[in-house]
């Protein structure tokens, strides 16, 4: 992180843990993230180590390249790790008719995980899961309840999922899963909006 | 609550995309000297059929790519989904009839149309 005065979009919460470790919620602050779209067609997928078949991503130099569509991905690296990517990005698309936008503070990436995790996420999206469908290391857009978002299955012995979500629904879709886990343990959450004063007045 | 088959993504649930129009209409050539009525015809002016229809759609939550859809506007059937710039490929228009040989999905049974003579 360059610099202290950063504020992320779930600064205000804390990581939830549910007892006996059912499930934890916790946000990934600041992961640098550029949306790269180039045509899939010659030699840069190759270069760039470009998944390019369909919802699947690949680790490669430190970062995760995450397909989007067929001449979109998104670029995920440590917090510090931006500037580099960025560089080494530029120097290969050098002459490139490519696009590359850095939106590390346009999403901010939530990670859930834990033996519930399936079963608090299945209530909120219509995407199939399942592990036999929805295999580690696969990416998929889809909705959370209101949101949409892009999950990740990053499980390895447990089940543990990314989700970006754009930077002003994080706060929603944080209190979605934390209501949503609630069976499991989880704290309720009270959403931002009801803390500055929108709640509704109660019937006297 | 239906399926569609992403040409990109695979199939998905049918909430994840919005509907974008009717496809295969060209916008008219010429921006400035196009006259109102060739503009109204192209905005306002779109088929609205029962039965099979080619339309655009856009996998909104997804991949957010634009494709083509066959769809029965009655039946809600998809018959073909196909991409972008692609000519509609040939499907078999299935009637579907009902045991009293009207078509299916003809929407609210309480205000279907009688035809003439029926009593």
């Amino acid at each position: 992180m360059s610099d202290p005065r950063r504020k992320s979009p779930l600064a205000h919460r804390k990581a939830l843990n549910a007892p006996d470790g059912a499930v934890s919620l916790r946000e990934r602050a600041f992961l640098a993230k550029f949306i790269l779209r180039v045509s899939a067609d010659g030699e840069v997928a190759e270069v760039l180590k470009l998944p390019v078949m369909a919802n699947t991503s690949l680790k490669h130099n430190g970062s995760t390249i995450l397909w989007l569509g067929p001449d979109e991905w998104m670029f995920m690296a440590a917090a510090d790790g931006g500037g580099e990517m960025k560089a080494r990005l530029g120097e290969f698309l050098g002459g490139v008719h490519h696009q590359l936008t850095d939106v590390s503070d346009h999403y901010t990436v939530i990670e859930i995980s834990g033996r519930k995790a399936y079963e608090i996420l299945m209530k909120l999206t219509p995407f199939d899961l399942h592990p036999g469908a929805f295999k580690i290391g696969h990416v998929a857009g889809t909705m959370f309840g209101k949101t949409a978002g892009l999950i990740i299955n990053r499980s390895v012995d447990m089940p543990e999922f990314d989700i970006i979500v754009r930077w002003s629904m994080a706060d929603y879709l944080w209190c979605l899963i934390a209501e949503a886990g609630r069976e499991f343990g989880l704290p309720a959450q009270e959403p931002v909006g009801q803390v500055r004063g929108l709640r509704y007045r109660e019937a006297s | 609550m239906f399926e569609i088959e992403c040409p990109y993504c695979g199939r998905r649930d049918g909430s994840e995309f919005s509907y974008a129009g009717e496809a295969h209409i060209s916008r008219p050539s010429g921006d400035e000297e196009i006259s109102d009525e060739a503009w109204a015809g192209f905005v306002f002016m779109c088929r609205n059929i029962k039965g099979v229809q080619a339309e655009r759609w856009v996998h909104s939550a997804g991949c957010r790519r634009f494709f083509n859809m066959l769809r029965n506007t009655a039946t809600d059937q998809i018959l073909a989904v196909y991409k972008m710039g692609e000519e509609p490929p040939e499907v078999e228009k299935q009637p579907l009839p009902s045991p009293s040989g009207e078509s299916l999905g003809s929407g609210n049974d309480a205000v279907q149309v009688m035809g003439k003579g029926e009593t």
